[in-house]
């Protein structure tokens, strides 16, 4: 499909393409609010070539090619015409949510400018009041920055092809890191190309099929699935925002009826808010037989989930088989594994004994049994399962980190040379190298990639990543009684299909351990994490001195203090109540 | 348990004339007992719901709840600045009452 030319058409090549051949198709619709009180935004490729090419001609005059470029803007068209003018400028985006009133979002924000030496900020006349507040803060560094939805920014014939070859950085994607240490993953133009041919060569998409997503495109999987891929392959996306969804999931499977969907993806959490919230009425006025593609992916897949999706969407026409579980991470470019189209997820029954000594061995149904759904078929890339430990490779059925190389595999984080040659460059035992090590824990079996658990100490909560010293620096600074103590969070299985909820175990200074005090103390770390984190409050267990293990270099033991929490060998002042 | 933190003025509350506080209260605990797969009975309405473990996807789900039922346009971190049943209550009678003064229909 690539013309018989032998230049690399990466997505600026594809994107001047289409608006040459389908100057009129909807690249983009997009709703900003409910979709009954409002038409859509449209934006087709005539329109979208024009619009970055304006603001493409400006950043030229502004950047050298390879600058960063950090893209402040809400969901909608004009973030998506300022990537792309980042794109057509040889620049590379960085896409954040726009610095809102909480303080550590804020913080998180300046810490991204810094680390990628943003030269522009590229935003737009609504959020100009927050980004200019944010800009004002002491924290902040000094940026230019430009308003893309008052007129053109300069003259659309101004724009020269900078010529963007594969290696070529494309954009930086900062979902990795804690807020302390955000890390730009360096996405390069071959590294979409080649993911993108892979999402449409393995999961078996074309470009009659329209797509739809409320996923963010600060988040690897909205970026790649419903807005790049749509646009490499010249169809239209239908893209709502995630709040918007929230509000009234039945909004997102309107959208993918009405607008005659193929493809739609969502973490696992969002079809579990689809079947306790749409009405029976919602679901009768309903026909989802035309999604094909329901992607699943960015925490972990339930089976329950999308057996409980499939039951109660099948009057709607919904088919268990348009289920595609898939695994994938920003490091990838995004996918790792999928499930072809038309094709049933892959669920394996096993033996839960040999799970926790790390082996998937399949049992007959009428056993004791552990149901594991798979993350799809590996995609035109090398995946090895190795020890964590030995780096001994592992064979079938045995659980190990996932390593991975191929075209996919971005080119490291950002000015971090240490961390890019340990995670990117990782060599096994029998010296095979140029591997990523995921940080996430499966095993093959049957040629169906499954995912169990993970080693790095990351939580995934709704799709989000949460790290566990950013949560312990919050709680340690709440209150003087923590002051200079030390303080553990991990996370632990919440109830059945409702993924994982947080614990912190913090310690509590000698002299401040009034039994009066340790409820309030706790009700205020639960209320002000809730609200900091967005997820689940976390569980507080306050404890004295010397409680929060630590090895003797000081790192904390995370995985030792859940197994404590987890079989009650804590001595705690104060827990708050665990629901059953 | 906490006290109202946005106690709503005493002229924006004459003019709200259809609220039914009450009503809504009691509707309000029930899908937050939903929500939180917790039985209504120990939903306190002057409880923290972010304390009571709802988090951010069904705070954003109760606005949209909200704006369903009455049709308001709420922000969605509505729950994150009044954060109890009774807050909740008392901001959409303020709200009602303001839509009301400005001539909605």
């Amino acid at each position: 499909m690539r013309a018989g030319s032998p230049e690399f058409e990466g997505m600026v090549g594809r994107l001047r393409r289409h608006a040459d051949e389908l100057p009129d198709r909807d690249a983009v619709l997009f709703f900003r609010g409910a979709a009954q009180d409002h038409a859509p935004e449209r934006l087709d490729y005539a329109g979208l070539d024009r619009a970055a090419r304006s603001t493409a001609a400006w950043l030229q005059s502004r950047c050298r090619p390879g600058d960063r470029v950090l893209l402040l803007h809400p969901q909608g068209l004009d973030l998506v015409k300022s990537f792309v003018a980042c794109l057509y400028a040889g620049l590379a985006p960085v896409v954040v949510p726009v610095p809102g009133g909480h303080a550590h979002q804020a913080e998180r924000t300046a810490r991204i400018a810094v680390d990628c030496a943003a030269s522009v900020v590229l935003t737009d006349s609504v959020s100009l009041p927050d980004v200019q507040a944010w800009l004002d803060l002491p924290g902040t560094p000094a940026l230019e920055y430009a308003v893309t939805d008052e007129g053109d920014l300069a003259p659309a014939g101004n724009w020269t092809d900078p010529g963007v070859g594969p290696d070529d950085v494309a954009f930086l994607q900062y979902t990795s890191g804690s807020t302390s240490d955000p890390r730009g993953v360096i996405v390069s133009h071959a590294n979409i190309a080649h993911n993108i041919g892979e999402l449409t060569d393995a999961l078996g998409w074309d470009a009659d099929m329209r797509f739809c997503g409320w996923v963010p495109m600060f988040h690897d999987m909205g970026l790649i699935l419903t807005v790049l891929s749509p646009l490499y392959l010249g169809t239209t996306t239908v893209l709502m925002t995630a709040t918007s969804f929230l509000k009234r999931p039945s909004m997102w499977l309107q959208l993918i009826d009405r607008y005659d969907v193929q493809i739609s993806c969502a973490p696992n959490f969002a079809y579990d808010l689809c079947v306790r919230r749409l009405t029976d009425e919602q679901i009768a006025g309903l026909d989802l037989s035309r999604w094909v593609c329901a992607a699943n992916g960015a925490e972990p897949v339930d089976a329950a989930t999308m057996e409980r999706f499939a039951r109660r969407f099948a009057p709607a026409g919904f088919r268990y088989e348009s289920f595609a579980p898939a695994y994938g991470l920003a490091e990838t470019t995004l996918l790792v594994s999928g499930t072809p189209t038309g094709r049933a997820p892959v669920l394996r029954q096993v033996d839960p004994a040999a799970l926790e000594k790390h082996r998937m061995v399949p049992v007959g149904e009428e056993e004791d049994s552990v149901t594991l759904a798979g993350s799809g078929q590996v995609a035109g890339m090398d995946v090895r399962i190795v020890d964590p430990g030995s780096l001994d490779e592992l064979t079938d059925g045995y659980i190990g980190e996932v390593w991975v190389r191929g075209p996919s595999i971005t080119q490291g984080y950002w000015q971090r040379p240490e961390a890019t040659a340990r995670l990117f460059r990782a060599t096994t035992n029998d010296d095979e190298g140029g591997f990523l090590r995921t940080g996430d824990l499966g095993a093959l079996l049957d040629g169906e990639l499954f995912i169990t658990g993970r080693i790095k100490e990351m939580l995934i909560i709704r799709g989000r990543n949460l790290y566990p010293h950013d949560i312990e620096r919050e709680v340690g600074a709440l209150d003087p009684a923590f002051e200079g103590r030390t303080g553990s969070a991990f996370s632990i299985p919440g109830p059945a299909g409702q993924g994982e909820e947080i614990v912190v175990v913090q310690e509590i200074r000698a002299g401040q351990t009034d039994p009066g005090r340790l409820s309030g103390l706790a009700a205020h770390v639960k209320d002000t994490m809730g609200r900091s984190l967005g997820v689940k409050a976390p569980h507080v267990v306050l404890v004295r001195p010397g409680q929060v293990r630590r090895t003797t270099s000081g790192k904390i033991q995370r995985s030792l203090m859940r197994e404590l929490y987890l079989s009650d060998q804590l001595t705690p002042l104060y827990a708050t109540e665990r629901q059953a | 348990m906490t006290t109202d933190p946005n106690p709503v003025d005493f002229e924006a509350d004459v003019n709200a004339a259809d609220f039914d506080a009450e009503a809504t209260r009691d509707w309000l605990i029930e899908l937050v007992a939903d929500y939180l797969e917790r039985p209504p009975a120990v939903i306190p309405p002057g409880a923290s719901l972010i304390s009571m473990g709802l988090d951010s996807v069904y705070a954003v789900a109760l606005c949209g709840d909200l704006e369903d039922r009455f049709g308001l346009e709420l922000d969605a971190a509505l729950v994150w600045e009044h954060p109890t049943v009774d807050a909740l209550v008392s901001h959409v009678r303020a709200q009602l009452a303001t839509a009301d003064t400005n001539g909605r229909t």
